[in-house]
């Protein structure tokens, strides 16, 4: 049972990992709380949907997944952070709530709100070791986030885009003295975490066969939640409070029966780690070190 | 004046009395509050279960809601004191997420299922008309737009502009940074819980879904979209915000799409709002 749970939490916390990682990474840059993200995780999912009933390619679904929230992420981004940028973020805030509600009102009106799913013959099948059961679906979901957590980890860690990130995020104008296009740099971080929403957005979709235009709403504000527990603009406490939220869910509902509502569980947590832990969660792994 | 009028009459006033209450934290005090319908929620379901399940009076119950409300926004305004900006939003998000979900799972608040039978206040037995209704949603309208002038010229008004403007600056010329910010967000709450109080007995039944995080996401774009920190701002966003959806309503699968447009072009070409320092009404005025 437990284990079960576990392979379960993992699932879902590694796609919320690939969602509050983009997050992350967009907040530390240009310090705006990022929900439209969500939309772009929805037309993601919908961009691949469509691409795997045309084409029955699951590859071609996940690029196509990609490329196209990489697009609606690099639009929000140029039409309209860019030019609220000297306004307080409280502006960019609302503005980015404003753009979420229209982008997924217009997903529905072009591809009707009812639930689509994909063909049956997709991910069918599990397996079995001794009492846990993991689906296929699950098998993809969980060697396609590994894959991209460690593309993650490569780009914002060894190369040198990753380095111009961190030093623009931690000082814009002291990164412009260094010859550093932090214009550019943005664009291009803003293309690299779309990318994932999108890519989580697909599988989630495949994870539990189902997209529908108001799928964004929960992970809009959880991915928050999980970015706060994580540290604000910290990819990699990001990804670990999604993992541990992800368990969290599904260990205190699957196996305690906690009569909570999941998914104000994450926000629970939250204010549980403001009131002890405010700096995040790589805080707690680094007392558990010394 | 026909029904329709009197009860969005009615449905404005409720709203600018929320907005008015949610500029005092916004615009008064500069703490952004992203959960403000969670308030809004406990000023109803305290009223709504103080006469139902225990049938306290009209007005005994509304004074009750009030308390009740100012007292767990003061607890739940605790843990938003020491965070700054972009925490305390993402906190009151989380505060209406946990309480709607309260509301909505124990069955002692009614559970998914909402309360109903709230009563409409009575004179003699006799359930008063709606237009006798709007002038005591009115009155109370006249009351919010008083206290909120009298806050922003009181003693703890100037400070809470100060802390507004540079916390670090404020706290350093001796003023209590916790005790204002306390101060504004009791006053916030109560004012809230008596927009909630109106709203529950005209509704006449109530369910979690009523008080989501989009309501409180349209309480603060009502603010923001009139001018936050101003009176008339918050009365006219307000009046606004519930009107659009009704005049949208002949194109009614795109009611949404245009709301949502329309808040991204206002946010992008009038930030400061209708009636902000910067806002389109006040340079209107100054060319003529």
């Amino acid at each position: 049972m437990l284990a079960q749970q576990i392979i379960n939490g993992l699932t879902i916390g590694s796609i919320y990992a690939l969602i509050a990682m983009g997050l992350a990474l967009i907040y530390g840059i240009l310090r705006i709380v990022h929900v439209a993200h969500a939309a772009v995780y929805v037309v993601g999912a919908y961009a691949g949907l469509y691409t795997y009933l045309t084409t029955h390619s699951f590859i071609l679904a996940v690029l196509t997944s990609m490329v196209s929230a990489s697009l609606v992420g690099i639009l929000i981004e140029l039409l309209i952070y860019l030019p609220l940028i000297k306004h307080s973020p409280l502006i960019s805030l609302i503005a980015s709530i404003g753009a979420f509600i229209s982008i997924e009102e217009a997903v529905r009106l072009i591809f009707g709100p009812y639930i689509k799913s994909f063909p049956s013959t997709l991910f069918s099948g599990e397996i079995h070791l001794s009492h846990i059961v993991i689906s296929y679906a699950q098998m993809v979901v969980l060697s396609i986030s590994l894959l991209s957590i460690i593309l993650i980890w490569i780009t914002t860690e060894k190369t040198r885009f990753g380095m111009a990130l961190k030093a623009v995020s931690q000082d814009v104008d002291l990164a412009e003295i260094t010859s550093l296009d932090s214009k550019k740099l943005i664009f291009l971080a803003f293309a690299f975490g779309s990318a994932f929403a999108g890519l989580a957005g697909l599988l989630v979709g495949s994870y539990y066969n189902s997209i529908y235009p108001s799928m964004g709403d929960v992970p809009a504000y959880k991915s928050l939640a999980i970015i706060v527990v994580g540290g604000m603009s910290n990819i990699w406490g990001a990804f670990w409070a999604a993992i541990f939220i992800g368990l969290l869910e599904t260990i205190s509902i699957g196996v305690f029966n906690i009569p909570l509502p999941r998914d104000s569980l994450a926000f629970i947590f939250m204010i549980i780690m403001l009131l002890f832990k405010p700096e995040g969660i790589m805080e707690l792994f680094k007392g558990l070190k010394g | 004046m026909s029904g329709y009028i009197i009860t969005l009459l009615i449905t404005i006033g409720i709203y600018i009395i929320l907005s008015l209450s949610l500029n005092i934290l916004v615009g008064y005090s500069g703490q952004v509050s992203l959960g403000h319908a969670a308030f809004w929620a406990i000023g109803a379901y305290s009223f709504a279960i103080l006469t139902t399940r225990y049938s306290v009076g009209f007005i005994e119950a509304s004074m009750l809601s009030v308390l009740i409300t100012t007292f767990v926004g003061i607890i739940l305004g605790l843990p938003s004191l020491r965070l700054s900006e972009d925490f305390l939003v993402i906190t009151t998000i989380g505060i209406n997420f946990i309480v709607e979900g309260i509301f909505n799972t124990f069955n002692y608040f009614g559970g998914a299922m909402g309360i109903g039978n709230i009563p409409f206040p009575t004179i003699n037995g006799h359930m008063i008309s709606n237009q006798v209704f709007a002038l005591i949603v009115y009155t109370a309208v006249v009351l919010t737009i008083i206290i909120s002038y009298l806050f922003k010229l009181s003693w703890s008004g100037l400070a809470c502009s100060a802390i507004k403007d540079d916390e670090l600056a404020a706290d350093v010329s001796g003023v209590s940074v916790v005790k204002f910010k306390m101060i504004a967000f009791a006053l916030s709450s109560a004012l809230a819980g008596l927009s909630g109080i109106l709203y529950a007995s005209f509704m006449g039944f109530i369910s979690a879904a009523d008080f989501s995080f989009p309501v409180s996401v349209t309480i603060l774009a009502m603010v923001m979209v009139g001018g936050e920190g101003t009176i008339i701002g918050p009365i006219f966003g307000a009046a606004l915000l519930v009107l659009l959806p009704e005049l949208f309503r002949p194109i009614h699968d795109y009611r949404m799409l245009l709301y949502g447009l329309l808040i991204v072009l206002m946010m992008r070409f009038q930030p400061d709002g209708f009636f902000g320092r910067k806002g389109i009404v006040w340079s209107l005025l100054k060319r003529y």
